[in-house]
């Protein structure tokens, strides 16, 4: 454990002093923001959030061990409904009941504390990676893209029908197309000057805990992708075959990636279920592991800051700012409207033009835009030191000068 | 050598791909400290016999040992982590990693706290490894990426390096140096088994060669009774 810690102060350390300025400056301003936004903005930011969490997860998977995923939104069901399964009154228990402080069981359903819940939905998410990964990881690239989309589909298939009254006669698992609802928030707390009352009229709390998460999420996974397993998954990304050879276990690599990429969706899905309260099987569909898919490529595949900017930028894309746009458009309409023809003719059909639903379309053509503009993505992963020596190209020439000169001194 | 006891031997291997038989009863045996060649035209099997060392091939038939241990059913790990690095045909580096993290990579399964003293030791051996260690691998010439797989099978401390063509794609000159390498490398300790289409390079540093033949060994002595041989001779060197 010492020596862990020690790992990373040295890392810390070894930071150079204006980048370690800049991660301070950015931790400090996103602590600042709810002080300047209202509380529309900070509901915005804790999705963004959750999104952040669903990135870097997924970034272990697709950027770190180079595996596509295309079923990824399946763990992030999981992890809701790890959360809203075990705390709201779903599973009411009528013979007993118990009460503490950690775990409530009685009539009133199965209530888990939330902070228990933390690593128990990440576990539970990370054996489910186990689970899909452990019989499909030995395929490879494309086939292994399809059958991640398979599990993608049958997740929420499968929460979608096991509700009440099932054909396979089974007992009311997910409550069906009924969804979960009345999903337990987190305990007030009460620490020092900090209190925080989790409660749907405001976000402020929410934003705070889910940025706390973040933050240790981002802290573990930097460790993840410098240690020993990191670069292994580095290594079968670039060369399978030249991994094994150096003595690594290819699948039981892959399986780590599956498993740890799933747990940070574990967090994700915990806190969008309890955030929203309410958790449904239609929150879980395809588009949601594209638009995390698009997240870490349009950030940088394997980048950590970049995947970050990714989530951001993708997640305020789809909630505000293209609505942003349509009041723009509709705006200037309103003032073209008032000019002379044909100005006004213009005017008036952009008053009236749907933006909003043509929302898909201008997402579209954004990341287009973006791929194009910078096809590594907004931040992409920066390689440590890896510029070359500036006088490698003499080194090159004398040596092989001096090599042409003990041939023609032999002949 | 015969006194020795083996580090590696063949006992009559068998290998097919599916129903495709490609080592038709192989034996082999290298001796500890040995540098021995293994020779054969395109399809012979030298690269098929590499492969079963290293257990990405099973054999059907027969057995394979590493000293007492035998090896043949394990996986390419165990067989690794036992002492045998393989430095692989087309050599195979990670493009893109650093030199220095290319040859972290190779000593992937020690746990011991030596690790930088045998990049020193890497780096003396090749000391244009040293000035490119923050370069990508990719990014290096065909012959610094061999002695980069070179030094990476190096770091793993291996008992038995095994080498599949290293002087595939190089120079004449930089062959030269490569081969003076490995007889470096074993002069330090470590035993050589490499498969080589260049036969009097490889048998002017073995002490002892096997020549295949679509799967057979037919031909098998001291380096120096290959190099007489009429059938080597005509075969590899170009003479009629």
């Amino acid at each position: 454990m010492a020596a862990r810690w020690h790992a990373l102060t040295d890392a810390y350390h070894d930071t150079p002093l204006l980048r370690r300025f800049a991660v301070l400056l950015v931790v400090v301003l996103a602590f600042l923001f709810p002080v300047f936004m209202g509380s529309v903005g900070v509901d915005d930011a804790t999705f963004a959030e959750v999104y952040v969490l669903l990135a870097l997860g997924l970034n272990i998977v697709v950027g770190f061990a180079g595996l596509l995923d295309l079923g990824y939104a399946a763990f992030f069901a999981i992890g809701a409904y790890t959360a809203a399964l075990l705390a709201s009154s779903h599973f009411a228990v009528n013979r007993t009941s118990f009460h503490s402080l950690l775990l409530t069981v009685g009539p009133g359903g199965i209530h888990v504390n939330f902070f228990v819940l933390i690593p128990l939905s990440a576990l539970v998410a990370a054996f489910f990676g186990i689970l899909f990964g452990a019989p499909t990881l030995r395929l490879r690239g494309d086939y292994l893209a399809i059958v991640t989309l398979g599990f993608g589909e049958i997740v929420p298939k499968v929460v979608e029908n096991l509700g009440d009254g099932n054909s396979l006669g089974l007992p009311n698992i997910t409550n069906g197309v009924n969804s979960i609802t009345g999903v337990d928030s987190p305990p007030n707390i009460d620490l020092g000057p900090i209190h925080w009352t989790f409660q749907t009229n405001d976000p402020r709390p929410w934003y705070y805990l889910g940025l706390i998460i973040v933050i240790i999420s981002v802290i573990i996974i930097y460790r993840l992708r410098d240690s020993r397993l990191g670069r292994s998954w580095v290594a079968i990304r670039e060369d399978e075959i030249a991994a094994a050879h150096a003595g690594i276990n290819i699948t039981g690599t892959r399986l780590t990636a599956f498993a740890l990429g799933a747990a940070f969706s574990g967090f994700g899905g915990l806190l969008e279920a309890s955030r929203l309260a309410n958790v449904s099987y239609d929150q879980f569909l395809f588009t949601v592991s594209v638009t995390i898919l698009t997240m870490v490529i349009l950030g940088g595949i394997g980048s950590i800051p970049g995947v970050i900017v990714g989530g951001i930028v993708i997640a305020y894309m789809t909630q505000t700012w293209l609505t942003t746009v349509a009041s723009w458009v509709h705006s200037l309409g309103d003032g073209l409207h008032k000019g002379p023809e044909p100005v006004s003719t213009i005017g008036a059909w952009l008053q009236s033009l749907p933006v909003t639903s043509a929302k898909p379309m201008i997402f579209g053509i954004i990341l287009v835009g973006i791929m194009l503009l910078r096809p590594a993505g907004l931040w992409p992963e920066q390689r440590r030191a890896r510029e070359l020596h500036p006088d490698t190209e003499k080194t090159l020439e004398e040596e092989q000068a001096e090599l042409y000169t003990v041939r023609t001194g032999e002949i | 050598m015969d006194e020795k006891q083996p580090l590696l031997e063949f006992r009559d291997v068998d290998t097919f791909y599916g129903s495709l038989h490609i080592l038709k009863d192989v034996s082999y045996t290298v001796g500890e400290h040995e540098i021995v060649a293994l020779l054969g035209s395109n399809g012979a099997g030298k690269t098929t016999t590499m492969k079963t060392i290293l257990g990405l091939v099973q054999p059907r038939d027969g057995s394979i040992h590493l000293g007492d241990t035998r090896i043949d059913g394990r996986s390419t790990r165990e067989i690794v982590t036992l002492g045998v690095a393989p430095v692989p045909e087309g050599r195979r580096v990670f493009p893109k990693l650093t030199v220095l993290d290319n040859l972290k990579m190779g000593a992937w399964t020690r746990k011991d706290r030596e690790i930088q003293q045998d990049i020193d030791r890497v780096y003396s051996l090749f000391p244009r490894l040293a000035e490119r260690k923050n370069q990508l691998a990719g990014t290096m010439s065909g012959g610094e990426q061999q002695m980069l797989a070179i030094g990476r099978a190096l770091m793993a401390r291996p008992r038995l390096m095994i080498l599949d063509e290293p002087s595939m794609g190089l120079s004449p000159i930089l062959t030269e140096r490569v081969f003076d390498t490995i007889v470096e490398i074993n002069k330090q300790g470590t035993t050589i088994f490499m498969v080589e289409q260049n036969a009097y390079m490889a048998l002017n540093i073995a002490s002892r060669g096997y020549v295949l033949q679509t799967g057979r060994v037919i031909l098998s002595g001291t380096a120096q009774e290959l190099l007489s041989s009429d059938m080597v001779r005509k075969a590899y060197l170009g003479e009629t």
